[in-house]
């Protein structure tokens, strides 16, 4: 499904930004950089804290789960010497999320949850992207976040689809405009070492499509708010 | 709510100095509500409130529960109202304020006390199966008004959703997919609106706690309709009136300790219902698309 985005939806945070991808729907706010309390307090870095907090319910250990692997990525890709003994806040609500009968859920339906956390990640990941360069903080690539799905014939799709043999979230970095690494890359289901790098593999070269997509975006935000004179 | 968030003493001064002369930074009148944006999402029970720059969404879903056991007929309602950082960074993850209290004991009490949804009808086996109706309150945005826009976020979202068809043969409960029944709407006895009101003293500070009237001295205090953040921060205290079409009076709050005259409190009342007549139109004029 094709990708929604609005950059500088809220008002309060440093840098916000409202992501529609694949049914699900996630708005990102960031906070600071701002002083930090004096348990988060890094001398050198900055402290990332994140925050997700799901459409339906309380956060469980499943957000905290996906907060860790967002943050330990982040932290890569963040200039911290920048902000040292201070915090920068990212905040992930998610909105909307389209299932076939989301309304109504029970308990049996937790192993369709985990499935689901690929997709979620997906979308916070692009929309923390658009929410930091909103935020005018420094990072030493921009990154985005493709999801592809081997159907049960073989046949490697992009976009998750409900019916998969297996699930690949990846996430590279883009410098220069070029693919520069992997940063992150999460897997699902059973698939071969050759079926991988072939899903790396497209995932390079869909990045860069998705790239080109959002710093369209972010170069109309940032010319919005600084004014350079030529 | 939060206490003048970077307001310089100028500011503060500034601001309440045009409030008595009846004039507000934005351009309102007194008595004026900000406009209502509500948008209705693809899914059933969800909806989106703006209140100028205040933004809350509200997520309504359904799933079946046991009921309480002291409730045997009755259905499970509950709201959920987290206020986190990303409205705002004064509010702190993970542990609520006074005031993030009290927006959602107000909310409760104007929703869930005042029997907006029918908890009867959510009953499907008594004593053993109910629906438990959960309204989650997302907070993105904060620029005063936190109570009165969620007010109208879950009562439209409620309005909004509709739970999956349920059929009791025996022992038996099966639950139809949105594909095989129509799915039902809840029913909704009543819808309340809240307004709140920001009370100020225009007077010393004294007489906040003395109270002004003393026979031949005039109060002064009035009251102003919708604070923004700014203006909730100066205020002495709020009152929160929750009233439906039929000017049912559901519930009435009064906090900052500013002594309030009956008249003024008479005075809001009526108001209130004029921008709860105009605010229960545009939901209806919503949810018919």
């Amino acid at each position: 499904m094709e990708l929604d985005a609005k950059i500088g939806v809220l008002n309060n945070a440093g840098g916000s930004s409202e992501v529609s991808l694949n049914g699900i729907k996630v708005v990102c706010g960031i906070n600071g950089p701002m002083e930090a309390r004096p348990r988060q307090e890094l001398p050198t870095t900055c402290y990332l804290e994140v925050i997700i907090r799901p459409a339906i319910g309380n956060p469980t250990v499943r957000e905290k789960y996906m907060e860790d692997k967002i943050k330990n990525f982040l932290n890569s890709v963040i200039i911290g010497n920048l902000y040292p003994r201070q915090v920068i806040q990212v905040n992930l609500q998610i909105l909307e999320k389209k299932n076939n009968n989301s309304s109504y859920t029970s308990d049996s339906d937790e192993s369709a949850a985990t499935e689901d956390v690929l997709l979620e990640l997906n979308c916070c990941i692009n929309s923390a992207f658009l929410a930091l360069v909103d935020a005018n903080i420094s990072i030493y690539k921009a990154f985005n976040s493709n999801i592809f799905t081997y159907t049960h014939k073989g046949s490697l799709v992009k976009d998750g689809l409900s019916e998969a043999k297996s699930r690949h979230l990846v996430v590279y970095g883009i410098k220069n405009n070029k693919v520069d690494e992997l940063l992150y890359g999460e897997n699902v289901g059973r698939f071969s070492e050759k079926k991988l790098f072939m899903a790396l593999e497209r995932g390079e070269k869909e990045s860069m499509i998705l790239h080109s997509k959002l710093k369209e975006l972010s170069v109309e935000s940032v010319k919005q708010k600084f004014v350079y004179l030529s | 709510m939060v206490k003048l968030a970077g307001l310089s003493l100028n500011e503060q001064e500034f601001l309440t100095d045009s409030l008595k002369q009846g004039i507000r930074s934005d351009g309102r009148s007194l008595d004026q509500f900000r406009d209502v944006e509500i948008t209705l999402g693809d899914q059933p029970g969800y909806v989106d409130v703006r209140l100028g720059k205040t933004r809350v969404a509200v997520r309504v879903s359904g799933s079946i529960t046991k009921p309480y056991e002291d409730r045997p007929f009755e259905g499970i309602f509950t709201i959920s109202t987290e206020i986190g950082p990303i409205a705002g960074a004064f509010f702190e993850n993970g542990r609520p304020s006074d005031e993030e209290v009290l927006v959602s004991r107000l909310i409760e009490k104007a929703i869930k006390r005042s029997g907006a949804l029918d908890v009867e009808g959510l009953c499907i086996v008594a004593g053993d199966k109910c629906w438990n109706i959960r309204a989650d309150i997302h907070f993105m945005d904060f620029d005063g008004g936190f109570i009165d826009a969620s007010c109208i976020g879950v009562i439209t979202a409620l309005q909004h959703f509709s739970r999956p068809e349920v059929t009791v043969s025996g022992e038996q409960v099966v639950v139809y997919s949105t594909d095989e029944r129509e799915p039902v709407k809840l029913s909704i006895l009543h819808v309340p609106i809240c307004v709140t009101f920001a009370l100020f003293n225009p007077k010393e500070k004294e007489e906040n706690i003395k109270g002004g009237a003393d026979g031949n001295e005039e109060a002064g205090e009035f009251a102003i309709v919708d604070a923004t953040m700014k203006e909730e921060g100066l205020s002495n205290g709020t009152l929160t009136i929750t009233m439906n079409k039929n000017k049912e009076i559901c519930q009435i709050s009064k906090s900052g300790g500013l002594p309030a005259e009956g008249l003024m409190v008479m005075d809001c009342a009526n108001k209130a219902y004029g921008i709860v007549e105009k605010l229960t139109d545009q939901i209806k004029e919503v949810l018919k698309q």
